[in-house]
């Protein structure tokens, strides 16, 4: 049986008006892709940011490898949010130098190989890059890291479809299953099913479903995409 | 060390623009007063040379309203937030370059004007009794600095703790934040008069004086506190902890 590299229990959040996480249980297995899958709105990515400290728990508690996520080093997660988060004055190499300085677990070597794989250059202003190289960036920045955890907030949104193959390539490509255990929040379910290993439904901030992709499949006779219809019914 | 000077010089880049332009200002302000020393009355070139110093507080609040309200903005707290770094390290990282920055920019500018008016200062000295010396002088002008210094960093500090708090609401953020500069400078001031307590044992500063009675010029020595200046210090640090602590731990992105 797999263990968990993140279990979370009676996760609650409220914003003004808006109940977004009601009590949420859920282990994340280590070492596999899990996706989690819900119309807008529904939470994902309040998990995830709390996940990742970037905003604060109301209630409930999250273990890391077993450890209060309190306690937990932050610097063992990478987190991709869903919008443009990088300072848009910088260049490209200054962005990675920024990171290389900042992250102990950064590869320059690694983030230059990805930048030649993605068709970006280094002296490229960030303000100047389409909505699609700034998400390839993104990505090469998350993926030149050696994190054990890797939290991707929609990563495909808004991209074209020859763009998201090669995102998808190189995130499967650089995936380390002994070390690495990968979350995936999207709505973009057609490219990513067959990378996903574990999937969740969530809706309305409370989780529908959560099952080993293949045992659902097997179980159910669909493919995700197929289920996602049947689910949010 | 690294990550450190690397935030820094990400936050120096960032605001170059404001220091370039602002330190132009001033250079050409002081340049034109130089120019008019001649022409003007004795004193007015030297005086309005002044004028910067009353700017330089405004521009801190300004840099610290804005050193959180830009990443906000740009959505690059996101960024700041996934650092594996402590609040005090992003904060310092933002709070040193506005200060070396207003350090700089104060004592050039006083030394700058004290230069280009040696003559009048000779002047003034001249007329006063014999007996004040150089040291009242550069005495006064210390104790006056380190005031001004300190009113910079309390300016900063507030400022952006007033943000801060303003940015746990989701409407009227401007006047929830100026409410809670009136209320801290308040607070710091009545604060400040408890903690002097604690700081009576320091010695206080010597700062030589001198009467002019019929009978002549006398000189005394009073004393000024140091307790009030080391208060005030020890709230700063702490507000700069709690900002740091807030940002870190406490704000939702």
């Amino acid at each position: 049986m797999n263990e968990n590299i993140i279990e979370v229990s009676n996760l609650k959040k409220k914003f003004p008006g808006v109940q977004a996480l009601k009590g949420i249980n859920l282990n994340i297995p280590k070492g596999m892709i899990t996706g989690i899958v819900g119309p807008n709105g529904s939470g994902k990515s309040t998990l995830l940011k709390i996940i990742s400290g970037l905003i604060v728990k109301d209630k409930g508690q999250i273990n890391i490898n077993r450890k209060n996520k309190d306690r937990y080093l932050m610097q063992d997660i990478a987190f991709l949010p869903e919008i443009n988060h990088l300072y848009r004055w910088m260049r490209i190499s200054e962005i990675i130098e920024f990171h290389e300085k900042q992250f102990a677990d950064f590869s320059t070597q690694k983030a230059k190989e990805l930048l030649d794989f993605m068709n970006l250059k280094v002296e490229q202003k960030i303000n100047n890059l389409s909505k699609g190289m700034v998400a390839r960036l993104k990505l090469i920045l998350v993926l030149s890291r050696s994190a054990e955890i890797l939290i991707l907030d929609e990563p495909l949104a808004g991209i074209d479809p020859a763009s998201r193959e090669r995102i998808l390539e190189s995130l499967i490509g650089e995936f380390n299953s002994a070390k690495q255990s990968i979350i995936l929040a999207t709505h973009e379910i057609i490219e990513a099913e067959r990378f996903l290993d574990h999937v969740i439904f969530m809706e309305a901030g409370k989780i529908l479903l959560e099952r080993n992709a293949d045992d659902l499949r097997a179980e159910k006779g669909k493919s995700i995409r197929e289920l996602i219809g049947e689910v949010f019914e | 060390m690294r990550s450190l000077l690397s935030l820094i010089k990400k936050e120096i880049k960032q605001l170059n623009i404001l220091f370039i332009v602002s330190t132009l200002i001033i250079v050409v302000w002081e340049w034109f007063l130089i120019t008019r020393t001649e022409n003007w009355p004795p004193g007015l070139s030297f005086g309005l040379g002044f004028i910067p110093l009353f700017f330089l507080p405004l521009i801190m609040i300004f840099l610290a309203y804005n050193s959180y309200r830009s990443e906000w903005g740009n959505n690059t707290i996101y960024l700041l937030k996934i650092l594996p770094r402590k609040g005090y390290e992003i904060n310092l990282a933002k709070f040193l370059p506005a200060f070396i920055y207003y350090l700089f920019l104060s004592v050039g500018l006083i030394a700058a004007n004290l230069y280009f008016h040696q003559g009048l200062i000779a002047q003034i000295l001249n007329e006063a009794p014999k007996i004040i010396g150089r040291q009242m002088s550069r005495q006064f002008l210390v104790f006056s600095f380190l005031a001004y210094l300190i009113t910079g960093i309390q300016l900063y500090l507030i400022t952006q703790f007033s943000y801060i708090i303003a940015s746990f609401y989701n409407r009227f953020r401007l006047l929830i934040s100026i409410l809670i500069f009136i209320l801290s400078h308040y607070l710091i001031m009545r604060l400040g008069g408890f903690i002097n307590y604690l700081f009576g044992w320091l010695p206080d500063f010597p700062l030589t004086v001198f009467m002019e009675s019929p009978a002549g010029v006398s000189e005394s020595i009073i004393y000024i506190g140091s307790a009030p200046f080391a208060s005030v210090l020890l709230l700063m640090l702490a507000l700069f902890f709690l900002n740091s602590h807030l940002i870190a731990t406490e704000v939702d992105v």
